[in-house]
């Protein structure tokens, strides 16, 4: 904005052509630079003051003279300007997770400081499922940690609505469950919107009077408002075991009295996209029946009660045994058998 | 009414007294931005208008326009103007009539053309100066401004 730019005198004769050469349209680069690179040095403080007074010198006769311009001051107007960013596009997620966290980046790309009013929305058209949001849903990352921590405050709109300097950057997490029942492959997306709480609306709009120092402000490119997405993505960890028994009574029979032995075997099945990681069998001993040492078996292969090399071991205290079948693929299939004695 | 009729002369008489300093030269500096404007023809013309929106990056026109109100002609005339204070020289832009262009790069003790400016760094290595460099700009009018003539020099800075 210009203030108070009175010449000294206007000259006599019309000297000054009114045109000069290339350099209109640097609105827009600056507005673009702001936007598009949120962490670019955002320059001039809105409201700085900038004044030139030339100088000239000369001879007249024999006497030097020196004289002085005007100083025309400008002040620099203030840009309204926000980006949102996702830390991270694509978060695994399992049915019924909890309290699953997505960190945002909110920078402000203005040049001066802004409050920022922060909106979570989970349900995003073309989600494949809704994530459900914690209320509260937002916390503020104020201790610089990548990751949501207990120091995180909760945000409240309109309470603790964040305020940037220039150019200064937040982490906001997203702290979302997914629903049970969503089916291996779905995504939903989670949108986090960060709006200027001084103005926002079209690009270029000027709110007079409104900048620091007596300038105005000027929406920039985002519109004073942004938003950015991240996608849950259900990551198909799906095992299914199927357990069957067979009794034999000490009669050869197959009633279940007390001196039968029932043989387990637990059918284990991985499916879904990604294979499943450190995969863990175990099975209580059922009451009022014991442990028949050394019958544990992996795919028809005997494995030691010890809890030792093996991927197999009885725990007495709860008794129970265990299988570690670590990483398996999607497809993979096992058997773990064992027997018990009932009492 | 008396009272007002004679504070009117006094402040006209201040004002000129701060507008029109000593010697036969008058001044004036004029801070403008370049603006798209259309014509009634649809043509697209751009022109300087009153700075409007300052902003980072954003180009301001100073034209300084100088004219001998005396007189006798003004010999060795020589306009110097500071790069303004958060704003960077554009590289290319300084333009006057009759005038050879000088650059300074060491806050005004120096002057010379751009190819023979230096700066020292830091470290105490000297390299070429560059435009973000400059911290004046001085136009050397080749020719005596006689009376009643007007010359004007004009640049472009960006805003930090």
């Amino acid at each position: 904005m210009l203030e108070g730019d009175c010449g000294q005198r206007a000259a006599r004769a019309g000297g000054v052509p009114p045109r000069v050469g290339t350099g209109h349209g640097l609105l827009l680069a600056a507005l673009a630079l702001a936007g598009a690179a949120p962490s670019l040095a955002v320059g001039t403080a809105a409201g700085t003051v900038i004044r030139s007074a030339a100088e000239v010198t000369g001879v007249i006769g024999t006497q030097t003279v020196s004289v002085h311009s005007n100083a025309p001051s400008l002040v620099v107007d203030q840009l309204i300007d926000v980006a949102v960013g996702a830390m991270q596009a694509t978060l695994p997620v399992q049915p019924a997770d909890t309290s699953r966290s997505l960190a945002f980046r909110v920078v402000n790309g203005g040049n001066a400081p802004e409050t920022l009013r922060l909106q979570l929305t989970t349900a995003v058209p073309g989600n494949g499922f809704d994530a459900l949001a914690h209320a509260p849903a937002l916390y503020l990352g104020t201790d610089g940690a990548a990751t949501l921590t207990g120091n995180d405050p909760p945000y409240a709109p309109g309470g603790n609505d964040p305020v940037l300097a220039p150019g200064a950057g937040l982490l906001v997490f997203a702290v979302v469950d997914v629903p049970g029942g969503v089916a291996d492959g779905a995504q939903g997306k989670v949108e986090l919107a960060a709006r200027v709480l001084q103005a926002s609306g079209a690009p270029g709009t000027v709110v007079p009077g409104s900048g620091g120092g007596g300038g105005e402000a000027i929406i920039g490119l985002t519109g004073g408002a942004a938003r950015a997405d991240a996608d849950l993505l259900v990551s198909g960890v799906d095992v299914t075991l199927l357990k069957s028994a067979t009794v034999v009574d000490p009669d050869g029979g197959h009633v279940a009295q007390s001196g039968a032995r029932i043989d387990y075997d637990i059918a284990v099945q991985v499916s879904g996209r990604n294979g499943v990681h450190g995969l863990v069998v175990s099975d209580a001993i059922p009451a009022a029946t014991r442990y028949v040492p050394a019958s544990l078996q992996l795919d028809g292969i005997a494995l030691s009660d010890a809890a030792d090399a093996d991927a197999g071991a009885f725990l007495p205290t709860p008794a129970q045994i265990q299988v570690s079948l670590g990483d398996q693929p999607a497809g993979a299939t096992h058997h773990v058998r064992f027997a018990v004695l009932i009492n | 009414m008396k009272k007002f009729i004679a504070v009117i002369p006094l402040l006209l008489a201040s004002f000129v007294a701060s507008a029109a300093p000593q010697g036969s030269i008058l001044v004036k500096t004029v801070a403008e931005q370049e603006q798209t404007v259309t014509a009634a023809d649809g043509t697209r013309h751009t022109v300087l208008a009153p700075a409007k929106a300052v902003l980072p990056g954003h180009a301001v026109v100073y034209t300084v326009t100088f004219e001998n109100v005396g007189h006798e002609a003004a010999r060795d005339v020589v306009v110097t103007n500071p790069v303004p204070e958060h704003t960077n020289y554009q590289s290319g832009s300084a333009f006057g009539p009759g005038t050879e262009l000088l650059f300074s790069a060491d806050g005004g003790r120096s002057f010379a053309p751009p190819d023979a400016l230096e700066v020292r760094g830091a470290d105490g290595s000297v390299r070429a100066a560059g435009p973000e460099d400059y911290t004046h700009i001085r136009f050397v009018l080749k020719n005596a401004l006689t009376p009643g003539a007007v010359a004007f020099a004009r640049y472009r800075t960006i805003v930090k």
